[in-house]
């Protein structure tokens, strides 16, 4: 430190100012971060858009010689227009007869011509026969037209559905045709084909080996589980009484708390006279269903009362839908009618339990619980173990005869969707219905299967019980001295019955009836609390039996899951064995990639590949035999059957590409073409026309609205609690969220005022309702920016508050109350939710011509393309997306030079 | 807003002379003040001020900041009325009627009292349109030509025609501080005013657009009536004839200029005068 001099300072000071240096700087790094961060997320955004994008901006078109013969265009042959539009058909066989002429060898086979057909879009011979209808002279010459390939195509082509290469083969191929196949030698030339194809290989089996760890873990868990299972049986087999009984309230957990009630209450009147458990239980559901369907009644006659009321507005209208509410009231009415006379009966019902004697009372129960509770009661108050034998007998003959009738049914269910399929596949339709069939079938030979396990088991059982009746041992004896138990006790003076028979039966039958459910320990459960002779016996093996049927089921895993493992282990082997030798020929089925090869104007699709030579099948005929050095190979990644486009497909459209028949095109289609079912076809146009008609009655609604009132409000409005209060909930009213808006203009213009649904003017409502907050925001803060001082002049001149305010003022406000307007509009352009909720999502394929008609909106368009299945939507809505942003740009752009353009200095 | 409106007015500048006699007075008088309070909700800006101001005369209203003046002044072509919860008592007259009176529509009273401001406030239009605008909304004019010769007239009345004849189609904002303010004279002579009220006119500007204006002043003096509130001493002596000193929301004194300037009455003028306060 030198003298201090002028600007000598403290060392506080000196560090006070470095604090506020640092802090400075803190804060304007913060401060670029933000910014790097928004800009980097923005050109993100905008990039991805944009890439995704680019691919849709061009199409595949097929140039095609259409020769139109009279017997296919026109049948009838009396060139009615008419006619010929309608018949798309005749002209979709016209350009697949063209095609045919690119590939003779397709005429032969119909999967070929299936295949070939569908490299075009289906609807692509609309515009040929609207052609035709205009001019039915053509019909008879030939027409050259151009026609979109279908999606699938047109992204293989743009290689946005696999990844491919092409190398040029390089040495001279000696060609020979043999019984196999056709077969290329060139030495070494195939070392890169069959690394290519070896990689996927060893992939796959890692795949495998992994399948096969994961499938180990699984076996011994699985196991664990079964040993847990079995020593809790163990453990049961040897429980007390009373234990057995703790095991089977837990079993119950998780019923529904009234059915268990009735079921225990059942099973203890079928072993004593005490029913009142039964009965309060049984009062208890009754009670309820008697409840809902009260509650039921009178919601449907609210609803009946609502339809009269809507008949009789639509009356007064005159509109012819007020039949149709009638119907509908009266059918609401009728709805409820009925339920309140089943509420009745029920009360009937349940006023009846009081007089009920304890057999009819189960039924009741029964009744109540959907299960056969009677048939187990008939099998519980069964006299003796003969009598008892049958009626088990007879339920079980009862239900294996419904079982068996439920598995007819679902068999004849499955060979008819069978049937289906096939006729779909042979008549060449559209892939849809046949993905919807195949997803279909094996659904329904699920369901079948577990039938058909239910009929068996019912099956098993029956055989066990004719093996009781085989075999009738010697009189059963029973151990638990007879109870005194009304109606339904057994007689002490019938001969006792040998416990373990009397258990089995009764085992067999509950099981029967209730497959292993609840209800059958429930009943047990109750007998035994109960203290029917045998039950606690009969609980126990009821218990063991759910144990075995649990332990059944792990057993089944498991012998599943090894099987799963051994077949992924050896196939895995089967791999490693054919990758050992270098040298080996690798067989390509259509799980692995595909290798092409190109030569002499055909395709070889190969089916083996070695080092020095390929044996393969002739996808593309060749027009040459002799060798040449002139050919390519092309490997495709992904595996035939894991895409749409086949080895074949993607070899015609290579050898159209070449010689120039299929050429890439602007996709100006993109922008003419109104919505369609296939991405080929679809464009904007539609949801643009919507969007401009939307916007119209937007502007015009909300503009003049929003900018008089903020004009009142800021200028002419007293200042009191009412104007507060406005002004708060004009606040509120911009922070509600747009689908609220949506909702309430399908509640209000809708159904109360009666405009049709998804049209513009009431897009254009709801958006103005989202819009007018916003407008009247900026307007009054422009307003309130222009100085008092020009208010002041006009005044003092003598200038009337009307003509101060529009004279002076709102002209200084207009770039502010532009802006304004314009940033409303570009955000209603955005808006989705609202739109769906008052129908303008609908499927439209001619652009609106007015403010009614059906119509959509971009935004709208971006969210249903967005959510379409095929891979041809992505880039086609990130297409519109740049369309609709676009717009706004230049919406934002025109706010901007407006604003540039009349901002004037005071 | 039509001709007759107007002519009505202009005919109400013969009442001055009233023939039936009336109440009246002294045909010099032409603004008559009596009792004027103000208050702003409830605060009470002005104390019953009685005034008589002169035709033809240049009448300033001196006083500390706070005084009242500008609001007095206000309440002469009823720009108060335009401030919420502002309250006005005791009786204005020109030219011997009631401002207040129902039959009197505050929007031609204003085309009669023309208003200058502390900044000058021209209208973000062209220099023509500015000086025509009061011109037109009046119906002063029945003709495009008509409407040149308020205009010219008007901008040479205000000395401003030699400098923007040449570009009357230019922004009126585009003119230097002093130009502003002899346009904005110009537009509220244009309407053809009986009384032009000044509020320190000249605080926003530099000296020599301050001379320019206060030439101007006393060259209207001559036909108009005019009242300008000044926060400087010497400009009150240079530019008027009667001079009233408000302290604290009350006139204190009043009289002709020179006696205010060189023997008032009341110490508290003579102390603001010395500037001893204020």
């Amino acid at each position: 430190m030198s003298e201090p001099g002028l600007f000598a300072v403290s060392k506080e000071t000196q560090a006070r100012l470095k604090r506020r240096y640092r802090s400075d700087q803190r804060f304007r790094a913060y401060g670029l971060a933000a910014i790097i961060f928004a800009i980097g997320a923005l050109v993100t955004l905008l990039v991805s858009i944009v890439t995704e994008a680019t691919s849709a901006f061009t199409r595949h078109e097929l140039r095609v010689e259409l020769v139109l013969d009279p017997e296919v265009a026109d049948p009838r042959g009396e060139r009615d227009p008419e006619d010929i539009r309608r018949n798309v058909s005749g002209f979709s066989d016209l350009v697949r007869a063209s095609m045919r002429r690119h590939f003779p060898e397709t005429a032969e086979d119909l999967g070929l011509r299936r295949q070939l057909g569908r490299m075009v879009s289906t609807l692509a011979a609309s515009p040929i026969a609207e052609q035709a209808a205009r001019d039915p002279s053509l019909i008879g010459g030939s027409v050259t037209t151009h026609i979109p390939v279908s999606d699938v195509i047109d992204l293989y082509l743009k290689g946005l559905v696999t990844r491919e290469t092409v190398t040029p083969g390089t040495r001279q191929a000696t060609i020979a045709r043999g019984p196999t196949g056709t077969e290329l030698v060139a030495p070494g030339a195939f070392a890169g084909a069959r690394t290519f194809i070896a990689e996927a290989m060893e992939q796959e089996r890692d795949r495998q080996l992994d399948a096969a760890a994961i499938a180990e873990g699984a076996i011994t868990r699985s196991e664990a589980q079964k040993s847990a299972l079995l020593a809790e049986r163990a453990a049961l087999e040897a429980a007390s009484q009373d234990r057995v009984r703790a095991e089977a309230s837990d079993a119950l957990v998780g019923e529904d708390d009234l059915v268990r009630a009735i079921a225990l209450a059942a099973g203890s009147v079928m072993a004593s006279a005490d029913t009142a458990a039964l009965r309060s239980a049984l009062t208890e559901k009754i009670d309820r269903e008697i409840a809902a369907a009260q509650t039921e009644s009178t919601g449907l006659a609210r609803k009946g009362a609502d339809y009269a009321g809507r008949a009789d507005r639509a009356a007064l209208r005159g509109d012819p839908a007020a039949e149709t509410r009638r119907v509908q009231s009266r059918a609401a009415y009728l709805a409820a009618d009925r339920r309140q006379v089943e509420a009745t009966l029920l009360t009937q019902q349940r006023d009846d339990l009081a007089n009920l004697s304890a057999e009819d009372l189960l039924d009741a129960a029964g009744l109540r619980i959907g299960s056969p509770m009677a048939q187990l009661s008939l099998v519980a108050s069964a006299s003796d173990f003969a009598a008892q034998l049958e009626a088990v007998r007879a339920v079980n003959a009862a239900e294996t005869r419904l079982a068996r009738a439920l598995v007819r049914d679902q068999e004849d269910r499955v060979s008819a969707l069978v049937a289906l399929a096939a006729r779909l596949e042979g008549e060449g339709s559209t892939g849809r219905s046949e993905a919807l069939i195949a997803d279909a079938i094996p659904s329904a030979e699920v369901r079948l299967a577990r039938l058909r396990r239910d009929f068996s088991r019912l099956q098993e059982i029956g055989q066990t019980l004719s093996g009781f009746a085989a075999a009738p041992g010697p009189a059963p004896v029973r151990t638990d001295p007879p109870i005194e138990t009304g109606d339904l006790s057994l007689d002490a003076a019938d001969p006792p019955i040998e416990p373990e028979a009397f258990v089995e039966v009764e085992v067999a039958a509950q099981l029967g009836l209730d497959l292993g459910g609840t209800v059958a320990i429930a009943v047990a459960l109750g007998r035994a609390e109960a203290g029917a002779p045998g039950a606690d016996i009969a609980l126990r093996r009821l218990l063991l039996a759910h144990f075995d049927a649990e332990i059944g089921r792990v057993d089944r895993d498991i012998e599943r899951l090894v099987r799963k493992r051994d077949r992924e282990r050896t196939a895995a082997d089967t791999v490693s064995r054919t990758l050992a030798d270098p040298s080996a020929a690798l067989i390509l089925g259509e799980l692995w990639p595909s290798v092409l090869i190109e030569v002499h104007g055909g395709v070889v699709k190969v089916a083996q590949v070695s080092p020095d030579r390929v044996v393969g099948e002739e996808i593309l005929p060749l027009n040459a035999d002799a060798a040449t050095g002139d050919w390519r190979i092309r490997e495709i990644e992904t595996p035939e059957a894991d895409r749409l486009v086949s080895d074949r497909q993607a070899s015609w459209a290579r050898a159209l590409q070449a010689s120039g028949e299929i050429a890439r095109v602007a996709n100006w289609t993109l922008l003419t073409n109104a919505d369609s079912t296939y991405p080929e076809l679809a464009g904007i146009s539609a949801a643009l026309a919507g969007s401009l008609w939307t916007m119209l009655v937007t502007l015009l609604l909300s503009a003049p609205v929003g900018v008089l009132a903020a004009v009142y409000l800021e200028e002419f409005a007293p200042r009191n609690r009412v104007t507060d209060f406005i002004e708060v909930n004009i606040n509120n009213l911009a922070a509600v969220p747009s689908i609220v808006f949506g909702l309430l203009g399908a509640a209000v213009f809708i159904n109360l005022m009666g405009l049709p649904r998804s049209a513009p003017l009431v897009g254009g409502l709801v958006l103005s309702l989202m819009t007018l907050p916003t407008i009247i925001i900026a307007t009054r803060a422009s307003l309130r920016a222009v100085p008092p001082s020009i208010r002041q002049g006009a005044l003092a001149i003598g200038a009337s508050p009307a003509q101060t305010v529009f004279q002076h003022v709102l002209p200084l406000a207009a770039p502010g109350i532009l802006t304004g307007t314009i940033i409303g509009m570009a955000q209603a352009l955005g808006e989705t939710a609202p739109l769906l909720l008052i129908g303008m999502v609908a499927f439209v394929a001619e652009p609106p011509t007015d403010i009614l008609d059906s119509a959509t909106a971009l935004p709208v368009l971006i969210y249903k393309w967005a959510s379409g299945a095929e891979r041809a939507w992505q880039p086609m809505t990130s297409a519109v997306i740049i369309v609709l942003l676009l717009f706004m740009f230049a919406m934002n752009a025109i706010a901007v030079y407006l604003r540039r353009r009349l901002e004037r200095r005071w | 807003m039509n001709r007759v409106d107007h002519a009505a007015i202009k005919a109400s500048d013969s009442d001055v002379r009233r023939p039936d006699g009336g109440p009246t007075a002294d045909p010099r008088i032409k603004v008559k003040t009596r009792g004027v309070s103000v208050f702003y909700g409830d605060k009470q800006a002005l104390f019953g001020v009685d005034l008589d101001i002169d035709e033809k005369s240049v009448t300033a209203l001196i006083g500390p900041s706070g005084c009242g003046k500008s609001t007095y002044l206000r309440c002469i072509n009823r720009m108060n009325d335009t401030i919420e919860g502002c309250r006005i008592e005791g009786s204005i007259e020109i030219d011997g009627e009631d401002i207040h009176d129902r039959s009197i529509d505050p929007v031609l009273l204003r085309a009669r009292v023309g208003m200058v401001f502390q900044k000058p406030n021209p209208f973000p239009k062209s220099i023509f349109d500015n000086v025509a605008y009061g011109a037109r909304i009046h119906g002063l004019a029945s003709s495009r030509k008509e409407l040149e010769e308020i205009v010219q007239s008007s901008l040479e009345k205000a000395g401003l025609w030699g400098e923007v004849k040449d570009r009357l189609g230019q922004p009126g904002t585009s003119l230097s501080g002093g130009q502003q303010q002899r346009l904005v004279i110009a537009r509220a002579i244009a309407v053809r005013p009986d009384v032009i009220l000044m509020d320190e006119p000249c605080s926003a500007l530099d000296p020599i657009a301050t001379a320019k204006i206060e030439e101007l002043i006393d060259e209207l003096r001559f036909n108009y009536c005019i009242v300008i509130v000044t926060h400087s001493m010497a400009q009150a002596a240079r530019v008027s004839q009667k001079t009233a000193f408000f302290h604290l929301g009350k006139l204190v004194e009043t009289g002709p200029t020179e006696l205010i300037f060189t023997n008032p009455r009341e110490s508290r003028t003579q102390d603001y005068i010395t500037g001893r306060f204020g």
